[in-house]
């Protein structure tokens, strides 16, 4: 008897705790954000002067466009490496096209796009028809990439691309510049894909339980495919505000961005494991390892330690991922 | 041979929530024997085999090995009294060598952290000569045999574990004619090393050919313990069933229109050899057969599930192309698996997320946009019909019941209007209560004028619940009963021995 009552009581206890776990795993990244504006700001006051939280977004662009497309590929189990490399090749090409080849410039931005339809393509067609793990296949292309930008622009730096390049990275709508308006629209447009239509049900779908969709009659290969070949666009849409907004190519463009697109994703509570997240939480992400980055800068943390504070941030979206994990298989 | 008890269980009961997997069973099984054990599904073979391995633990009853108490408190303890396992899913190491696969337990040490190499080739060598083995060599990996020889070396893994009672488990399903040969040859010379047998199989013939004797159980409970020399094959059978549902034939009253489902020849590899079968409008088609028999196999291939090699498929008197699970649902079949977790739910999403799975484009517009009061309002709707037990089509599949979980299967298939349904196991794993609900909705569906191909293994719910009975065996149809030829005697002669 005794042993019945306490048993209920310790599960109700459990209960408690565990919906209360529920709502700190699933709002907690925004109370997270607003701590670390808030630490951030007393710590340094310049951090909340317009100046500095405008340069903060700026910064986060090429990230945030790229992440919202890894949004999409991570939910369908899948992982993208290749996504800063794509962002170097597509600049390679389309500039060197302008440059050396003296295309139009709109004919360079065509190319710039090309670049990410087609890397996205090969790595979703691997990574689904031919069942070849994704972090591996986009390793590859990866390298093969980085050794093209080089090769394509025979290790030259690009300074005064055409006028309409700088229009696009000084211009500004309203008070928002460019770049920031890009992010926007693509969070935006990312946010109503994923969750407003079918082939956001689809990769949620995917991502959930990839026997169960092909049983339900939905094409897990294509819905795969799709998910690398938005992420590829989208890194090249990317390349596009970077090049842009530097008016410049230069070789090591976007290196480390596939590792700071993948933080932010896993950060705003995107599982690795494939079927959870939303672009809420993305958003949040970038936000996050922007205002880490910026508040790394303000502070003037030197740069090896910068390194290993992000590192460290990683590890631990990556543990509280798994955390999750467990809470909801124990449930 | 002085009769000596190995392992003797006295009044061994278990329970479960809501069923007596067994009561007060009796076993003995003497050293140098091959016992026998045999019932239908949910007889309690499993729970008992699970007792003697130290799977789980009996309520109550006692356990003596060589005449002295045991307590069998978890397998590590069970394997150290002399009792191993040979499994139905082979769990040998196909990329180790045969030597390290049998003594992966106790591998000989030299130095810390070193593996004595010739020790244990040494030793390899003469256990692979007890299972008839030793032309192999002992650095041969375990992906260069064959199904039959995999399981030989299982056997010789027990045997350096100085194992005295092996229990099998159907270890025939994967085998050809002659590995089964060769093994009833091993397990007789083991026999004469004095090694006990416990030999579980739905396969009559073979308990009669390998068995000294043969325990039956059927609802918990044991029928009896007789020797195989002293009882007909017909009245094993009796056993098995229990004498009630012998005689009763299901006798199926219902007229039914034209062909609706028609398949025709269809081949893949070993598994299905030139199936055909037709079903009428309303009608329930039974598919029964063991384990291996291919009648899962069927359902998947007939859903694009599986590539065929061969064969046609008609609905509605029209040849339908059917590659992909895609082109199954346009033409308008439904395929309920046979296990609800790993491929007929999205076990932590909604109910409503569930129901609208199998046909999202209808709650789409044209540019692929999703109404998602639509999608409430067909689960509710589905929730309503089908008597779901849950409080809001937003809680998680996975806080439901299994019954109510094969509701939701259900229910996403029939937002589909499917005409022919693919039914494999749709009562395994929920309720008494439940599983007459099931039956009713399917008798509905059928009703409505479908074609339901209800794949069991089961054979009495597969006698009581179809209109014609299909029963196969090895890949191949080994029986076909009208409506009232058939009993669940037949059906289990016809999937165990073959009839023409």
């Amino acid at each position: 008897m005794t042993t019945d009552r306490q048993l209920q009581i310790g599960s109700q206890g459990g209960l408690f705790l565990h919906q209360l776990s529920q709502i700190a795993l699933r709002y907690g990244i925004y109370l997270v954000l607003l701590v670390l504006c808030f630490a951030v700001g007393t710590i340094e006051p310049s951090f909340f002067t317009l100046q500095n939280l405008s340069t903060l977004l700026l910064e986060s662009t090429s990230v945030g466009i790229i992440a919202v497309g890894m949004t999409f590929v991570i939910i369908a189990r899948g992982i993208d490496v290749s996504v800063g490399a794509i962002v170097a090749l597509a600049s390679a090409a389309g500039i060197t096209s302008i440059k050396l080849g003296g295309q139009p410039w709109w004919v360079g931005v065509l190319i710039m796009l090309g670049v990410g339809l087609v890397v996205g393509w090969i790595n979703g067609f691997s990574s689904s028809r031919l069942g070849m793990p994704s972090f591996l296949v986009t390793l590859a292309t990866m390298t093969v990439a980085r050794g093209l930008v080089t090769a394509v622009s025979g290790g030259r730096i690009w300074y005064d691309l055409p006028n309409i390049f700088q229009g696009l990275g000084m211009g500004h709508v309203g008070p928002i510049p460019n770049s920031v308006a890009i992010m926007l629209i693509a969070f935006l447009v990312g946010y109503l894909i994923l969750s407003k239509t079918l082939f956001g049900r689809q990769v949620y779908a995917v991502g959930t339980n990839p026997d169960t969709a092909r049983v339900s009659g939905i094409d897990v290969e294509r819905t795969v495919l799709l998910t690398f070949v938005l992420v590829g666009l989208l890194s090249s849409l990317s390349s596009l505000v970077l090049t842009a907004r530097m008016n410049t190519f230069t070789a090591s463009m976007g290196t480390g961005y596939e590792f700071s697109a993948i933080a932010a994703v896993v950060i705003g509570g995107t599982s690795l494991m494939g079927g959870q997240g939303n672009m809420g939480g993305t958003i949040v992400g970038v936000l996050i390892m922007a205002v880490i980055n910026n508040a790394l800068n303000l502070i003037g943390v030197d740069a090896y330690y910068q390194d290993i504070i992000r590192g460290s941030i990683i590890f631990l979206a990556v543990f509280l991922d798994a955390i999750r994990q467990r809470y909801i298989e124990s449930a | 041979m002085a009769d000596q008890t190995i392992l003797e269980l006295t009044d061994i009961s278990k329970h479960f929530p809501g069923v007596i997997a067994l009561d007060r069973v009796n076993f003995s099984l003497q050293k140098g024997e091959v016992h026998g054990i045999v019932g239908m599904n949910g007889a309690g073979k499993s729970t008992l085999m699970n007792i003697i391995g130290g799977v789980i633990q009996p309520d109550s009853g006692v356990i003596r090995i060589n005449g002295q108490m045991k307590q069998l408190t978890n397998p590590a303890e069970a394997q150290k009294l002399g009792i191993a396992f040979i499994h139905q899913e082979l769990s040998l190491f196909p990329n180790l060598d045969l030597a390290s696969n049998i003594f992966i337990y106790s591998l000989p040490r030299q130095l810390p952290g070193f593996v004595d190499d010739r020790k244990l080739e040494h030793w390899a060598q003469s256990v692979l000569e007890r299972v008839g083995l030793g032309h192999l060599k002992p650095k041969q990996k375990v992906s260069t045999l064959s199904p039959g020889e995999k399981q030989l070396v299982e056997i010789a893994r027990c045997l350096a574990q100085e194992a005295k009672i092996l229990v099998f488990d159907e270890p025939t399903s994967s085998l050809t004619g002659r590995e089964t040969e060769t093994l009833f040859g091993i397990i007789r010379e083991l026999k004469d090393q004095d090694v006990s047998i416990i030999y579980v199989s739905h396969r009559l013939e073979e308990v009669f050919k390998i068995c000294d004797r043969v325990t039956v159980l059927r609802d918990g409970k044991r029928v009896d313990t007789v020797r195989t020399n002293a009882i007909s094959r017909h009245d094993l059978v009796k056993m098995i069933l229990g004498h009630e549902a012998a005689d009763t034939a299901h006798i199926s009253r219902r007229e039914f229109d034209s062909v609706l489902f028609k398949a025709v020849g269809i081949r893949r590899g070993a598994v299905l050899q030139d199936i055909s079968l037709e079903i009428r409008r309303g009608e329930i088609l039974g598919l029964a057969g063991i384990l291996g028999s291919g009648r899962t196999e069927l359902g998947r291939s007939l859903f694009g599930l599986d590539r065929i090699d061969a064969g046609e498929i008609w609905i509605d008197g029209r040849k339908v192309r059917i590659r992909s699970p895609q082109d199954a649902i346009k033409n308008g079949i439904a395929f309920i698996t046979e296990n609800r977790r790993e491929e007929g739910l999205l076990a932590n999403k909604p109910v409503v997320d569930n129901i609208v799975l199998a046909n999202l484009r209808a709650y789409a517009s044209l540019l692929g946009w999703m109404h998602r009061s639509q999608e409430i309002r067909a689960a509710e709707q589905q929730k309503e019909k089908l008597n779901i037990a849950t409080p809001t089509v937003r809680r998680l599949v996975m806080y439901l019941s299994g019954g109510n979980q094969q509701k939701v299967v259900l229910g996403k298939w029939l937002e589909t209007s499917s005409r022919v349904w693919i039914m494999d196991e749709p009562t395994r794993g929920i309720d008494v209560g439940a599983k007459e609900e099931v039956y009713r909705l399917i008798r509905a569906i059928a009703d409505q004028g479908a074609a339901v191909i209800f794949i069991s293994s089961e054979i009495s719910e597969v006698a009581r619940f179809s209109d014609r009975v299909l029963v196969m065996r090895k890949g191949k149809v080994a029986g076909s009963f009208e409506a009232g030829t058939f009993t669940a005697e037949s059906i289990l002669i016809a999937a165990t021995e073959g009839v023409s």
